[in-house]
């Protein structure tokens, strides 16, 4: 029972890394059709500057959050102002320039911060253990699924609650009209890019509790979250959050209780879903 | 907008894998020319260094790179009145990209000698090539007895089954009855752990439970969650894996009382220990190749001439590329830069060196015959190092016997 308590916060604790990492990953290619292969790197960038922020630097874990998200957000403003917005509809141009990127950034990473990868760091009130039922469990863990709970409620209120989370929906669903309504999607794209790009950034210094930073972030955490994606739908927080305690929770059964298969679990249920229902679990919802 | 999204999803999905695909092929530079050169007195000396760049060995193979040139000025560029002329190529830590690569070397840029890579999956899928080029070829970090057979290998510090072997009965010397491991889920992780287990088991402990982690593992948190009670846990995996395991470790720790024995301990850099915490303290582990808490006049200058080259202590990728490559450097000296496979082994193997990581001298199969170090995670003055506690001397492979 202990350990399938455990197994069950570790999975949850992944998941809201995940569920940050690839709410940005599917406003950009659900809403914007912007196939972003850098938001991996962006989640490293934030990893790192939060690092230096946090443990280099000493100002604390609120000011890491905020400056990795801040960076990233700034790459992503420029990568979308600069380039992308040039390539709207062209898949094979912003595959190859995004992941022009992802090369651009990990070297950048590589020549700032250095081989060596960071240990995870988190702020000191979570440093310890927690009695959950009869086991103890890492308290850093447990404020991340908490956190990660308050960001799902937060994007969930700002896509229906909002005038802005309406131009959104509207953008994903008929553009043309939403233009000839007077709203400008080119302003709106950028934003939404760099709040995708920010929420990258932002879920690397949350993530860095339990993953630390190193230079290989760029593609296991890419490769998770598209896996979230592909398995929850694309263009929904509710996809995302589903896709990511899905992801989280197989991966850590695997890992526990079938510690063999551990590497092929994961992308075993994406196959299957891609055979099966390949909109992902939660298709049409919201597109 | 069904097939959108279909066509999305399985869009976003096929070029994720076609460009990890593609990232895996890597990309070669190269620091010298090609030219001719033949048995010219002052023919270039062309070194073919196949590493791990890109990939999960970058770490290895960035640092081989800077230590490569930071010989190569040492050596004033030259070996005699021979120039050394040194070519990269990246192997992406992938052994088809190496077989590729080392070709290319031999066939295109017509090297003299290999060094590299260091991950030794790809030394063995690259080796059955060089024994028919009869090139000298070097393995840095240790590599499979199955090298051995090709009688063109020269291996620092020896066999992966060498690294961590006198751990085991360290660990029963030290009152521990039962232990669990965690390795890296592929042929190393085996390797290295294999032979702690078994000197544990034949020293009459009992391994109850072993765990193997794949490549690339970022969250240990459920391996070590599920692992049964255990005097010692026994691990080793690649960085930044082994960081991540630590990490879970010590933050699960409370759970049990069990010890964590890290094979490769030098794997885990000063500043890492520390900021891993204060429970990482009292961990132990086997250094088998190079750290730079092994203390010898060697690796104090090694240190010093690091830190003012690259603002940075070295750590095993460093040392082990540095202590490797000036042997074969320090073999030509020795022929004159005559860098043929009959000449030039026998050269390196008749060297005897005090060297960054002690006293090293070779066996007549090709492979280091050299100290390993127990050692335990120890607070000197606000840094956490490793301290020696005891030496293995003239460590060697079983099998190696001349």
């Amino acid at each position: 029972m202990d350990q399938l308590i455990l197994t069950t916060l570790n999975g949850l604790a992944l998941a809201s890394i995940l569920f940050i990492v690839s709410a940005g990953l599917t406003f950009t290619f659900g809403v914007m059709r912007i196939l972003n292969l850098a938001h991996g790197a962006l989640y490293m960038v934030g990893a790192y500057v939060g690092w230096a922020v946090a443990v280099k630097q000493g100002l604390g874990f609120g000011v890491a959050v905020v400056a990795g998200g801040l960076a990233a957000a700034a790459i992503g403003v420029v990568m979308e102002r600069g380039f992308l917005r040039h390539l709207h509809g062209g898949l094979n141009e912003q595959t190859v320039l995004t992941f022009g990127v992802v090369l651009i950034l990990t070297n950048l990473a590589l020549w700032i911060w250095g081989p060596d990868a960071k240990p995870a760091f988190s702020p000191q009130f979570l440093s310890g253990t927690a009695d959950v039922g009869d086991v103890s469990f890492p308290t850093a863990r447990l404020g991340l699924i908490v956190t990660a709970a308050a960001i799902a409620a937060l994007l969930w209120t700002i896509d229906k609650k909002t005038l802005i989370g309406a131009r959104v929906r509207a953008g994903r669903d008929d553009r043309e009209t939403l233009e000839a309504l007077g709203v400008n999607f080119d302003r709106l794209a950028m934003g939404l890019f760099a709040f995708g790009a920010l929420l990258a950034g932002v879920g690397g210094v949350l993530g860095a509790q339990v993953l630390g930073a190193n230079l290989g972030l760029s593609s296991s955490i890419l490769l998770l979250a598209v896996a979230v994606v592909v398995v929850g739908g694309l263009g929904s927080v509710a996809g995302a959050l589903l896709g990511a305690v899905i992801v989280g929770l197989v991966q850590a059964i695997g890992t526990g209780y079938f510690p063999g298969l551990a590497s092929f679990t994961t992308y075993l249920l994406m196959v299957l879903i891609l055979v099966v229902r390949p909109t992902g679990l939660l298709k049409g919802s919201e597109v | 907008m069904r097939s959108t999204r279909r066509i999305g999803s399985l869009a976003l999905a096929a070029s994720v894998a076609a460009l990890t695909v593609a990232a895996c092929g890597g990309s070669s530079g190269d620091s010298g020319g090609s030219g001719g050169g033949d048995a010219a007195a002052d023919a270039p000396i062309k070194i073919g260094v196949l590493l791990e760049l890109t990939g999960p060995g970058s770490d290895y193979g960035t640092r081989g790179k800077d230590m490569i040139e930071m010989l190569v000025k040492e050596y004033g560029g030259k070996i005699g009145n021979h120039p050394i002329q040194v070519t990269y190529a990246d192997t992406a830590t992938t052994p088809a990209t190496a077989v590729t690569k080392v070709r290319q070397l031999v066939q295109r840029n017509k090297v003299d000698v290999t060094y590299g890579p260091v991950f030794s999956d790809a030394q063995d899928a690259i080796a059955p090539y060089l024994a028919t080029q009869k090139k000298l070829a070097m393995a840095p970090i240790g590599a499979n007895w199955t090298l051995s057979k090709y009688k063109n290998w020269v291996v620092f510090p020896g066999t992966l089954e060498s690294f961590c072997g006198p751990g085991g009965q360290a660990l029963r010397d030290s009152g521990h009855s039962t232990m669990t491991t965690i390795g890296a889920d592929y042929v190393a992780g085996h390797q290295f752990i294999d032979p702690i287990a078994k000197s544990f088991k034949d020293g009459g402990g009992r391994v109850v439970q072993q765990q193997w982690a794949p490549l690339g593992t970022s969250d240990f948190g459920s391996y070590i969650s599920s692992l049964k009670k255990s005097d010692v846990l026994a691990a080793w995996t690649i960085m930044p894996d082994e960081l991540a395991m630590m990490q879970a470790f010590t933050k699960f720790k409370s759970r049990s009382n069990t010890d964590l024995f890290l094979c490769e301990a030098e794997n885990v850099t000063s500043e890492q220990l520390k900021e891993t915490g204060e429970g990482i303290l009292g961990t132990t582990g086997m250094i088998g190749s190079y750290s730079p808490d092994i203390d010898n006049a060697a690796n104090t200058a090694f240190i010093a001439k690091v830190k003012e080259t690259y603002n940075r202590t070295p750590v095993i990728g460093d040392g082990t590329n540095y202590l490797l490559f000036k042997t074969l450097l320090e073999g030509l000296k020795k022929t004159g830069g005559d860098a043929s496979l009959d000449v030039l082994r026998p050269a390196i193997l008749g060297l005897s060196q005090d060297t960054v990581a002690g006293p090293v001298s070779w066996s007549k199969n090709g492979f280091a015959v050299a100290n390993r170090y127990l050692a335990t995670v120890t607070d000197s003055g606000g840094k956490y190092v490793w301290k020696t506690d005891k030496v293995f001397e003239k460590v060697r492979d079983p099998r190696d016997t001349e």
